[in-house]
């Protein structure tokens, strides 16, 4: 069975950038991806990172409560493959991310925010 | 001064097996800017997973994501719904899931190089590997029931098990097919033509490649040795010696001799895990329903899959989130056309084995 070693970095949308950038090395960590789930009315984002050098293990940057009406900041100064993630978040639950736009996966206009309970 | 057009690429074009498309700003045949779309199959195979489908129906979903890397979403999603359920497949199905995984890597591989090969000027070469790979084809038919959607997988084991005979004509099989690959291999590694192609196009450094997070046999074609399978307790893969296939050069022709690598290796994993095969059952019972969440990598032909699964303890699941190899190596890709002929944009695309149906899920 899979036994994934995952240290979880609770943080808040103002610090995340900056607590990134102090702990991410480029060199040691792998980013995955980012990842929002709609709890009921707000928004959880994780950021995921794996290490290439520790077996199972993994770290996630963790924001809860989030509006869906707030202004998520971007990472891709710090990890400039992180913009697909950015966008893919904007389509899937309708929220401004710094620095994206619309349409990467969601070409119709008529479908808003497939990922949200409440649309 | 300069002869400025701006060129499609795509979404349909003749060397793409999947619909991409870039717009490419060239200056006397030079890229100087790209645009990327690389959204034209998006389904809402996340959103069917947490609203159309019980658990024990999403892998169908999900496997139906790509034909090529079907094993992989099957493995992505069944090792994270077995950690929610608190469910251990038995030591022979997890043998039984690395030798069809393997198969998979095999014959993704060999239809990438060929599709490379192809662009590259070499239509026989092409053929040569399309002809290969119908052995892996059969032997996955012949294992599975099915060439494409095995579905081998099940939660708690594998649906099919693997009788002597089988294993015996599965090992026949492989030797045969790793003589034509060790001589294809030499080809790609000796002939000067196709060096000439593929040698020095769309570099990545070692830096770059860590710098933009790259995945999948791209990544290792720089010298970064990273693969889901030795970073990521998922199958047996310690048990059967499995290496990290790596080399520096970090241009087209690399990232082929990589892959083909890996084909070789593949072939020696799956005759060990024959030779291996533990006896047992293929599948344990389980009850309950998925609680909690948990984060799973594994290797796609492609590079790293990555599932997160959230489970609320109903029959639905509350988010599935799969990232997948070519969603990772689309921003260096991007990169990579800046300053290369437009001629070369076929073999660079190709190398990087996209993989479209994945990305856009």
């Amino acid at each position: 069975m899979i036994n994934p070693n995952v240290e979880i970095f609770e943080t808040t949308l103002e610090k995340v950038v900056e607590d990134i950038k102090n702990w991410y090395d480029y060199k040691k960590y792998h980013y995955v991806t980012i990842n929002g789930v709609d709890e009921g009315g707000k928004l959880r984002i994780d950021w995921i990172f794996a290490d290439y050098n520790e077996k199972n293990k993994m770290y996630v940057f963790r924001v809860t409560d989030v509006s869906f009406d707030t202004l998520i900041p971007s990472i891709a100064n710090i990890i400039p493959s992180a913009w697909m993630a950015e966008w893919e978040l904007r389509d899937m639950f309708d929220v401004e991310v710094e620095n994206t736009q619309k349409g990467i996966f969601i070409k119709d206009p008529n479908i808003v925010a497939p990922l949200r309970k409440d649309k | 001064m300069g002869n400025k057009i701006v060129v499609p690429f795509g979404s349909q074009h003749i060397a793409l097996p999947e619909p991409v498309s870039f717009l490419f700003d060239t200056k006397n045949e030079i890229i100087t800017n790209v645009k990327v779309d690389v959204g034209y199959v998006h389904r809402g195979i996340e959103k069917a997973a947490i609203t159309k489908f019980e658990f024990t129906n999403v892998s169908y979903l999900l496997t139906r994501i790509c034909g090529f890397c079907s094993i992989t979403h099957a493995g992505g999603y069944h090792h994270g719904i077995e950690k929610l359920l608190d469910v251990e497949a038995p030591k022979r199905a997890e043998y039984i899931r690395l030798i069809i995984t393997e198969l998979d890597r095999i014959h993704s591989h060999l239809l990438a190089n060929a599709h490379v090969a192809e662009v590259a000027g070499y239509e026989n070469l092409f053929m040569q590997g399309v002809k290969d790979r119908e052995i892996v084809m059969d032997l996955l038919e012949n294992i599975t029931g099915n060439r494409i959607q095995y579905d081998i997988y099940t939660i708690g084991g594998v649906r099919r098990d693997i009788s002597k005979e089988t294993a015996e004509y599965i090992k026949k099989q492989l030797l045969k097919l790793k003589d034509k690959v060790l001589k294809v291999y030499d080809f790609y590694d000796t002939d000067y033509t196709f060096g000439l192609k593929t040698k020095g196009i769309s570099y990545i450094s070692l830096d770059d490649a860590k710098k933009y997070n790259v995945v999948g046999p791209i990544a290792r074609a720089s010298g970064l040795a990273t693969d889901a399978r030795a970073e990521f307790d998922y199958l047996p893969y310690d048990e059967v010696g499995f290496e990290i296939q790596t080399r520096t050069e970090g241009d087209v022709w690399a990232r082929n001799i990589v892959r083909q690598m890996e084909v070789i290796h593949s072939i020696d994993l799956i005759l060990r895990a024959i030779d291996n095969l533990p006896e047992g059952d293929i599948k344990v019972k389980y009850k309950g329903r998925p609680k909690g969440e948990t984060f799973v990598r594994v290797e796609a032909p492609r590079g790293e899959c990555f599932y997160y699964l959230k489970g609320n303890g109903t029959k639905v699941l509350e988010r599935v989130r799969v990232r997948v190899p070519t969603y990772s190596n689309i921003p260096i890709l991007k990169e990579l056309f800046v300053g290369e002929k437009y001629s070369d944009a076929q073999p660079i695309v190709l190398s990087f084995d996209p993989c479209m149906s994945c990305t856009a899920r």
